[in-house]
């Protein structure tokens, strides 16, 4: 700052002085030349006059040159300072790839010292399988004459400990420089292991989420299938049995009281029975098991529309392709429709609900449609959406897509594909 | 006129086999618990009629039909079922049995039927 401001004053004055000075000189020197005859004296006078300011002028010249090189010293000593204070590596290289500069953070990061790496080809800090990428991308930013980009924008870059086996994932920005006619390019990299690794470690804790979390809806499908099971079968036949023994008990009686009272404990095991039946399906439709994805949606479908007086029809597309679904599949799928009708239910207002079912192409393809107010965007994060949260997460774990979406004409649809 | 009996569950094979029992001209011929008993025992005694029950110990009703029916199309096949929905009626009724009853609700009509069919069937 205040070399500036010196620079400012001292040359208008320098200049005003230096035009006086030029004209006392000049007409010193006329006035010499025209009297120099008369008087010898005053023309060595003049001489000597103009010899020292000649000399003040060349002492005045070296000045300046010797201040501009020491100025472009200083700033260069403050660049290298800077790059060398720098926490990200920074390496220059020729033209050839051989390097000319190399910071400090570079000899940090590549474990090696600043003096053996001068000169050396960049190579040596490649691993050897990149280096004839590397060239060929060098080459052609090289032709490109961008100033400067990311490198490795889609892959992780690798980088190379010299004199060692050991690579490093690195994120690096490459510019170019052209001086006197020569090109330069600047490196300036990161090693990102530690992100990397956090990035991995991230990935690796969803995946084992995500499978601890299937693990957990599989165990509990299970159980409600054993339940239900129990539940019909166990449970099942044995009011089945006191049904048939109380209509052979029936049968037998001519009172007409007890006989009464006998029907109306028929009634109570009927309902008993359908009671029973209902829990269990609820938990697990065995016919899911028994019969398949086909029937079992069908009839869900049916029973949906009964329960909640919503016309519901279901057409299925399959020509085969449900018949040897894998369990996995087959409950993901009937969940998903059983979900998602329950929804309709619950929070459309429908008065009709369609679902297809398709079997192409190795894949499952599943719609739900209604005709009812519309899932509003807010309502696909919220909390009671948590139905809808667990039915993308089971999806997602069998490999398939999911999209909840708005109709045109109002309703909710949603779409589901998985590989059979 | 001979009646074979596939069902699992030994609380209700009593009351069927007490219910043919007051049936004149049947007879219990034998019974499975499960799909591949029920299968060979069929093939080999050819019973006039077959009660079924859909869910076995060991395989299904409809694992049976599939079996036998190819074979022995001259056997009249009832269901007698503990799981009813239609789809399972429809099933039952592609593969060709003659009636398809629930075993709770329509036990009695069952024993009209065999009652019925007994009249019919020589001695």
């Amino acid at each position: 700052m205040i070399s500036v401001k010196r620079k400012l004053v001292r040359r208008p004055v320098l200049f005003a002085a230096g035009a006086v000075l030029i004209g006392v000189l000049l007409f010193a020197n006329v006035v010499a030349f025209m009297r120099g005859l008369d008087a010898p004296w005053l023309l060595g006078i003049a001489l000597v006059v103009d010899m020292l300011v000649i000399g003040a002028g060349i002492v005045v010249a070296a000045r300046e040159v010797l201040v501009a090189e020491q100025r472009t010293e200083a700033s260069q000593e403050r660049l290298g300072a800077i790059v060398d204070s720098a926490m990200d590596a920074i390496i220059t290289t020729d033209e050839a790839q051989n390097i000319v500069l190399f910071n400090r953070a570079a000899e940090q990061l590549f474990r090696v010292r600043r003096e053996d790496m001068i000169g050396a080809p960049l190579d040596r800090l490649i691993p050897a399988r990149f280096s004839g990428a590397h060239h060929g991308h060098i080459e052609q930013f090289g032709r490109t004459g961008v100033t400067s980009r990311r490198m490795g924008d889609v892959t992780t870059l690798w980088a190379l400990r010299p004199g060692s086996e050991e690579e490093f994932p690195i994120e690096a920005s490459i510019s170019q420089a052209l001086e006197d006619g020569r090109r330069y390019f600047t490196v300036i990299l990161r090693d990102i292991s530690v992100r990397k690794q956090a990035e991995e470690a991230l990935l690796a804790s969803q995946r084992e989420l995500r499978e601890l979390s299937a693990r957990v809806l599989e165990a509990r499908e299970d159980e409600k299938s054993r339940i239900a099971r129990e539940l019909h079968d166990e449970l099942g036949q044995l009011l089945t049995a006191l049904k048939m023994d109380l209509s052979s008990l029936r049968e037998r009686l001519r009172d007409t009281e007890v006989a009464a009272k006998l029907d109306e404990m028929g009634r109570l095991l009927d309902q008993t029975v359908s009671s029973t039946r209902r829990i269990s399906a609820d938990l697990r439709p065995l016919m899911l098991d028994d019969l398949g994805l086909a029937d079992a949606a069908s009839w869900l479908v049916d029973d949906f529309g009964k329960r909640y007086g919503i016309a519901s029809r279901i057409e299925i597309n399959a020509d085969g392709g449900l018949e040897h679904l894998s369990k996995n599949v087959s409950t993901t799928v009937y969940r998903a429709i059983q979900e998602s009708l329950t929804n309709i239910a619950r929070h459309s207002g429908a008065r009709n609900a369609w679902v297809l079912v398709a079997a192409q192409d190795g894949n499952l393809e599943v719609e739900v449609e209604d005709d009812g107010r519309g899932i509003a965007p807010e309502d696909l994060a919220k909390a009671h959406s948590l139905g809808l949260r667990g039915m993308r997460e089971r999806i997602a774990y069998i490999g398939g897509a999911f999209e909840v979406a708005r109709t045109p004409r109002g309703g909710t649809r949603l779409r589901i594909k998985v590989p059979t | 006129m001979q009646v074979f009996l596939v069902e699992d569950s030994a609380t209700i094979r009593e009351r069927v086999a007490a219910m043919l029992e007051a049936v004149p001209n049947a007879e219990l011929a034998g019974h499975a618990a499960d799909a591949d008993g029920a299968i060979r025992e069929i093939l080999a005694g050819a019973p006039d009629v077959v009660l079924l029950d859909i869910s076995l110990a060991g395989g299904s009703g409809f694992d049976v039909l599939r079996a036998v029916r190819p074979q022995a199309p001259q056997i009249d096949f009832y269901v007698l079922s503990n799981v009813s929905a239609y789809p399972y009626r429809q099933l039952a009724d592609t593969l060709g049995v003659r009636g398809f009853f629930d075993k709770s609700t329509e036990f009695e009509r069952v024993r009209e039927l065999i009652a019925e069919r007994a009249a019919r069937t020589p001695a």
